[in-house]
């Protein structure tokens, strides 16, 4: 499992944990059941805090894709494929966002749009 | 979760000097910084702690007993770390190890030789010959070999390299592994070991002026940047400490909300480092004076 | 207690150096003034114990003693233990030069014992003033009462031998080993521990209010 922490960023430390943890579990990288480091090790490991470790897997806990048990540490969570597909439709759609912000400042109107995305998408599948 | 220290409104009076009313429960499992100015009493705060100076007022507890009454017993579960080196300078790193083990109770000889070689202490070099960085490095060693439940450092990271501060990071991580373990450092260079404190206390002049979890810092505090225009006399009152230049000014706010709502749109917010919230909380409290 | 065992450790690991010089010197310096020879066997004693409490106060060691989990009465009870050693090192150097001084016909005369007893007694009784003061001035004053205490040693030799002349009692019991009476023993004996004890209350309660 890799993390990387940015501390020039200006991202908030637990975010990035978050952000990471996440993109990994959705990207089918973790699969349920997979144990995370404990919060202490992971704090080791990433030369920070352990209360921000323990944020960011409170985080995660709230967001239903890992559980916390009490003695035994962090698990991915054994959310079924219809949860996570809908989590990950949920980034989708968050970077389409974003997309469609850059286009507006760039002054590219919908059909535009559509063409550019219609002709990298066959693009890709050749 | 509990305290391994309690200092209850302790006062000390030195001379010129003042500690007032320090009241302060360091958390068990974490790890505490105590950050301030040159002078502002943190070595006097912890040698407090360490029973080296008898508060004028107050009670300390540390693991839940009565400092005065436990005190040796306490201390046994101590690693100190000094500012200063405090061994007899004439003594081999071999012999003064062999003169401190007997004292400790748990102490373990493995986990020392580990240290020792760890670190590249010879044992045959004279206290006085080693290195201030290799000073501390003993002084590590033997707070490390003798199972303490609480490592107290003061300073620790001064005369160090950075390469060494940053093994000092995973060496103290790895120490407070063990949930029940704590360590309480300070230190007025706050690049130093912060990223890896989980409680900051600053202390100025004597006071303390917040004990914060770290991770809620960024969310109480906001730096602005903006130009001189914006400072009337209602924004002023805002900020903790401001400095000024001919270019502009750079400014503390406490209240992060509030300091968004009537600058987000004309200036600068950004979150301070541990740095800028030191250097603004001096600058604003010198002001006042 | 072993605690106290151990600190008496310290301070012999510390001077163990300067005594290696100090025997010789003390060896030859008795030799050539074989005359008060037992006067001479407060010295070593005394400038060991200066010199384990100077190392201690030189630079930042008393704050190391804290440091340690040891309540500060026993670091002062320890102090006043080590009296023991010290005077055990006299002991045995004063009978070193005794024998050097036989076997090579420098004196012919038995062991004076009583002399040496009465000399060895007044270390403990120097050490109870020395103490306090140690305690009470610290660091800065250590250096003063040290030349002092020196100076003093210097000087009890002709001062020690003015008091057995004045006190004809004991300039009797030197010489013959015997006593007029048993009360005069008995009471200066009370005093002397008296004097010890109250020495080691007055530097405990010194130092046990220090800020180090």
């Amino acid at each position: 499992m890799n993390i990387l922490i940015s501390s020039t960023s200006g991202e908030p430390i637990y975010a990035q944990i978050v952000a990471q943890i996440r993109q990994l579990i959705l990207q089918g990288e973790l699969v349920s059941g997979t144990p995370l480091p404990s919060i202490r090790q992971l704090a080791k490991e990433l030369q920070i805090s352990v209360i921000t470790t323990k944020r960011a897997y409170e985080e995660l806990e709230r967001e239903g894709l890992i559980n916390s048990i009490v003695g035994k540490g962090s698990f991915v969570s054994g959310a079924d494929q219809e949860f996570i597909k809908e989590q990950r439709l949920r980034m989708l759609e968050l970077k389409l966002k974003e997309i469609i912000d850059e286009s507006r400042m760039l002054g590219l109107n919908y059909a535009e749009l559509t063409d550019m995305l219609k002709l990298l998408y066959e693009e890709e599948q050749e | 979760m509990s305290d391994c220290i309690r200092l209850d409104h302790l006062h000390k009076s030195y001379g010129h000097f003042q500690l007032q009313d320090i009241s302060l429960g360091v958390k068990e499992g974490y790890i505490t910084g105590l950050i301030g100015p040159n002078g502002a009493g943190k070595t006097t705060l912890i040698k407090m702690i360490m029973g080296m100076v008898h508060p004028d007022q107050g009670e300390i507890q540390l693991f839940g007993l009565d400092h005065k009454e436990h005190l040796p017993a306490n201390k046994d579960r101590i690693g100190y770390v000094s500012d200063e080196n405090i061994y007899y300078e004439q003594l081999t790193v071999k012999q003064m190890k062999k003169v401190i083990a007997p004292f400790y109770s748990r102490w373990d000889e493995d986990t020392y030789g580990k240290y020792q070689e760890l670190f590249k202490l010879s044992p045959g070099k004279k206290i006085k010959d080693l290195s201030k960085g290799m000073k501390v490095k003993f002084s590590l060693a033997i707070a490390l070999s003798h199972g303490a439940d609480l490592l107290i450092m003061d300073e620790p990271t001064s005369g160090l390299d950075p390469v060494f501060r940053r093994e000092l990071l995973d060496l103290l991580t790895e120490h407070i592994q063990d949930e029940r373990k704590s360590i309480i450092f300070s230190t007025h260079n706050t690049t130093d070991l912060d990223r890896i404190a989980d409680y900051i206390v600053f202390i100025n002049d004597g006071r303390i002026v917040f004990h914060e979890m770290k991770e809620a810092l960024a969310e109480k505090y906001l730096l602005v940047k903006g130009g001189k225009e914006l400072l009337d006399r209602d924004v002023r009152r805002l900020f903790l400490g401001i400095r000024e230049s001919a270019h502009g000014f750079e400014g503390l706010i406490q209240n992060r909300s509030e300091g968004e709502r009537y600058l987000k749109e004309t200036a600068i917010c950004e979150t301070p480092s541990l740095e800028e919230i030191m250097y603004f909380s001096v600058k604003g409290s010198d002001i006042r004076v | 207690m072993y605690n106290s065992l151990y600190l008496i450790r310290k301070d012999l690991i510390l001077v163990q150096k300067f005594m290696l010089l100090l025997i010789p010197y003390y060896l030859v310096m008795g030799y050539t003034n074989f005359d008060g020879y037992t006067l001479f066997a407060l010295f070593p004693a005394m400038i060991l114990l200066i010199n384990s409490c100077t190392l201690d106060v030189q630079q930042n060691n008393q704050k190391f003693l804290i440091s340690l989990p040891v309540p500060r009465q026993q670091l002062v009870l320890a102090k006043y233990l080590a009296i023991l050693p010290y005077g055990l090192v006299s002991l045995v150097c004063t009978m070193l030069l005794y024998l050097v001084a036989f076997l090579s016909g420098r004196t012919t005369g038995p062991l004076a014992w009583r002399e040496l007893a009465l000399c060895l007694a007044a270390f403990p009784l120097l050490a109870s003033f020395y103490l306090p003061l140690y305690y009470w001035l610290g660091r800065k004053g250590t250096q003063v009462v040290n030349f002092v205490f020196i100076m003093l040693i210097m000087l009890s030799v002709s001062a020690a031998s003015k008091l057995v002349e004045w006190l004809p009692g004991l300039s009797h019991w030197v010489s013959t080993g015997k006593t007029d009476s048993i009360l005069l023993p008995v009471i200066a004996g009370l005093g002397y521990v008296l004097v010890l004890f109250c020495s080691y209350l007055i530097s405990l309660r010194v130092f046990a209010a220090k800020d180090i």
